[in-house]
């Protein structure tokens, strides 16, 4: 199934480092833009801290950011084992 | 009495002429079979059927309410879409057990009584088990070794509260029971096994994994769903629910990041989502308990789509490690757009159909004031598009090119995908249709501007945390490895207990063998060779030591053993004064 | 995301090569949404 191809030959839409900045900037404006609604549109909310300017984007980013920290640097070195590690 | 059959008999019943079907006429009957129990679970009505008598207890096969039908829908549906992705299988193992498995599920939830119900558990176990084995390698089969074992083991656990409850109560009936005495909490346990509670869990990402391409989506579907609708139609309102389901949405994201099979990663991500379910039904108000099952409803589906695709991937590459894949967009158009449906389904996007059953979860739990669960449910929110929304996609069909060039996947696998991916948008755009089914009946309205901005907030938010991440270089690498979880306690520990067993029982075996067996027997033969020398010259001795006059020690064993091998022992005198005294004595008693 | 490795089968580790200029960005949001959010529940909590 695997051909011998040459990759950058076979460069498509989301190879090119140029398609992908372009994709970046729109992300990355897209996700301003969601975060300005709050400027504009009161949410309504049950708990007190929703109400807060952006309180669920910047848990969202803060809640990933701990998780793959913990993940990285203090779960694997825990539980990461070779891949054999059950064979022998 | 109705015009039609129990519910589960269609399925299982029609699962076994697949041994003998081939090709076509196979493909056909396993599409034809859901449809046709479907139909027949249509014409039943709402109520108890087919009761009967045994031991003493009533025996029902059907108990049809709202919430058994809604289960009843979902398991049909997926056992189509199941049957139409495995129709290349030809491996009748798999087909068979496939669509048994199914009909175990709809026994399940059909089920009356505790009876019916454990039988249709236990094959619920079995099938499942032969769908892990049909993998056939060394793997799979000690996979499906591990979750036969620890599946009867929770099983024997349920049965054990069965028996007790039935005892205590009276009744076979199942209904709600409640954590308040032995038997409830036995049962409570023995479904918490299947339901893949924290240290109970290790299981389902074990052995998932390793299951067929097929086999993996039929698993994902019924075994720990049919636990979800057990514990909504036993145990809601049970506070000790909450926490374990906020457990089970918490912890097992952080493996899901590091882990680089991805139908593993899938696999965490099913323990993610069903801890939303209990959750839910923990809470237990009827939003809560609403947004469970209709979670329950969206998961088979999405969770489903995206084992699908990982399915899809592994059938044509043969690959499924992160580090292996990669730049498959181009390969397979069609089944990474699927895989993004699932993907922004499992996320719950808003118009995909997650956002429309968590967010009663999460909306339940507010009401009642859990702030630190809420808290827990909106970081695994968070964390559940990381690893399953973003990490499943990306690794598979962007990210690096890995240089794999494939053909699609196969019609009839896109078919299957297409159909789920339909579903799971249509349910996420019109969620009425599911409200209506849902056992209360609810006018909850998933899209408030509010709720809409505050999700796609927390979604845009954490994809921008993922790509921060990426492009500084602090995203964990992607690596071969075997990340150790619980099952690590009976793999390894097994094998140490194994071990331990062999020292310390080998090892009295061994004393004993050697003492007993070997050197008292050879003790005492050398003893009873001649066991009036073997005393005498025990005595000398001792009387030498007791002296310390060892000098005639020689010849005085010399002289006992001349003595004892000729049998020259002063005997003779010894017997005549004994026998003079003996007459002496007699004459003085008879005088006197 | 950006380099393309030819190796075959059983890739052993799959790295995530940083971009330049991004780290700092990361590291001023992340302080930013820490302090922000230990802010808001500071008020809240």
């Amino acid at each position: 199934m695997k051909q011998p191809i040459d990759i950058d030959e076979e460069l498509r839409m989301f190879d090119k480092p140029e398609n992908v900045k372009r994709l970046l900037i729109i992300f990355f404006t897209s996700s301003a833009a969601v975060l300005m609604i709050d400027l504009f549109y009161h949410r309504h909310s049950i708990f007190a801290w929703e109400d807060y300017f952006g309180f669920y984007a910047v848990y969202g980013f803060v809640a990933c950011v701990v998780l793959v920290i913990v993940s990285k640097y203090i779960l694997r070195p825990l539980v990461m084992r070779k891949e054999e590690y059950y064979d022998d | 009495m109705i015009n039609a059959l129990p519910p589960a008999t269609i399925m299982i019943l029609g699962a076994l002429p697949m041994i003998f079907l081939k090709g076509k006429t196979k493909g056909a009957w396993m599409l034809l079979l859901p449809i046709l129990s479907f139909v027949n679970l249509l014409a039943i009505p709402e109520g108890s059927h087919w009761t009967f008598g045994f031991l003493g207890f009533e025996v029902v096969l059907a108990k049809v309410d709202r919430l058994s039908l809604i289960f009843g829908y979902i398991f049909h549906l997926v056992a189509f879409i199941s049957n139409l992705y495995a129709l290349h299988v030809e491996d009748r193992g798999q087909n068979v057990s496939g669509t048994i498995y199914a009909g175990a599920a709809l026994g399940v939830t059909f089920a009356g009584d505790m009876f019916t119900l454990f039988v249709f558990w236990e094959l619920l176990t079995i099938s499942a088990t032969f769908l892990i084995l049909a993998r056939r390698n060394k793997a799979a089969i000690s996979a499906g070794a591990r979750y036969f074992m620890i599946h009867v083991a929770g099983g024997l656990c349920l049965l054990a509260g069965i028996i007790i409850h039935v005892q205590t109560t009276g009744s076979a009936a199942f209904g709600y029971i409640g954590l308040d005495s032995l038997a409830s909490y036995l049962i409570f346990i023995g479904v918490g096994v299947n339901c893949a509670w924290p240290f109970m869990h290790s299981w389902l990402v074990d052995s998932y994994p390793e299951a067929t391409i097929t086999g993996t989506i039929y698993l994902s579907a019924f075994t720990t769903k049919t636990a979800v609708y057990f514990l909504a139609r036993a145990y809601p309102g049970t506070e000790a629910l909450i926490w374990i389901g906020a457990g089970m949405a918490g912890f097992p994201i952080f493996y899901a990041v590091i882990e680089n099979d991805l139908r593993r990663v899938l696999a965490y991500s099913l323990i993610n989502q069903v801890g939303f379910m209990v959750v839910g039904i923990g809470i237990g108000t009827q939003l809560a308990v609403n947004g469970a099952i209709a979670h329950a409803f969206n998961d088979i589906l999405f969770k489903g789509l995206l084992f699908m695709t990982m399915g899809a991937v592994m059938y044509r590459t043969g690959k499924i490690r992160a580090t292996d894949l990669g730049g498959l967009y181009k390969s397979m158009p069609w089944t990474c757009t699927f895989c993004i449906v699932g993907a922004a389904s499992i996320s719950a996007f808003p118009l995909f159909s997650g956002f429309v059953s968590k967010s009663m979860v999460m909306e339940a739990a507010a009401n009642g004031d859990m702030r630190f669960i809420w808290f827990i449910l909106l970081f695994a929110s968070a964390g559940v598009f990381h690893h399953a929304g973003i990490k499943i996609p990306f690794f598979a069909f962007f990210s690096h090119d890995a240089g794999i060039r494939c053909k699609e996947a196969p019609r009839h696998m896109l078919l299957a995908m297409g159909l789920t991916a339909f579903l799971c948008i249509f349910i996420g755009s019109f969620p009425q249709f599911l409200y209506k089914l849902l056992p209360y009946a609810t006018d909850y309205n998933p899209y408030t501007p509010s709720h809409v901005i505050a999700q796609s907030q927390l979604l845009f938010f954490s994809a921008v945390a993922f790509t921060l991440l990426l492009l500084a270089g602090i995203y964990p690498a992607e690596m071969r490895s075997t990340n150790i979880d619980f099952d690590w306690t009976y793999r390894k520990g097994s094998r140490w207990f194994y071990n331990a067993c062999d020292r310390l029982f080998n090892g009295i075996n061994a004393f004993g063998d050697r003492v007993f067996m070997q050197e008292l027997p050879k003790a005492l033969a050398r003893f009873a060779r001649d066991p009036a020398a073997s005393l005498q010259k025990h005595g000398v001795r001792l009387l030498a030591e007791a002296t310390g006059d060892e000098r005639p020690l020689a010849k005085r064993l010399a002289d006992t053993e001349h003595r004892t091998k000729f049998a020259a022992y002063p005997i003779g005198g010894g017997v005549l004064l004994a026998v003079f005294f003996l007459g002496v004595l007699s004459l003085f008693y008879i005088l006197f | 995301m950006s380099s393309h490795d030819h190796s075959d089968d059983g890739k052993m580790v799959l790295a995530h090569d940083a971009v330049a200029g991004y780290r700092p960005v990361f590291l001023v949001a992340i302080t930013i949404g820490i302090l922000y959010l230990a802010y808001i529940f500071y008020k809240t909590l």
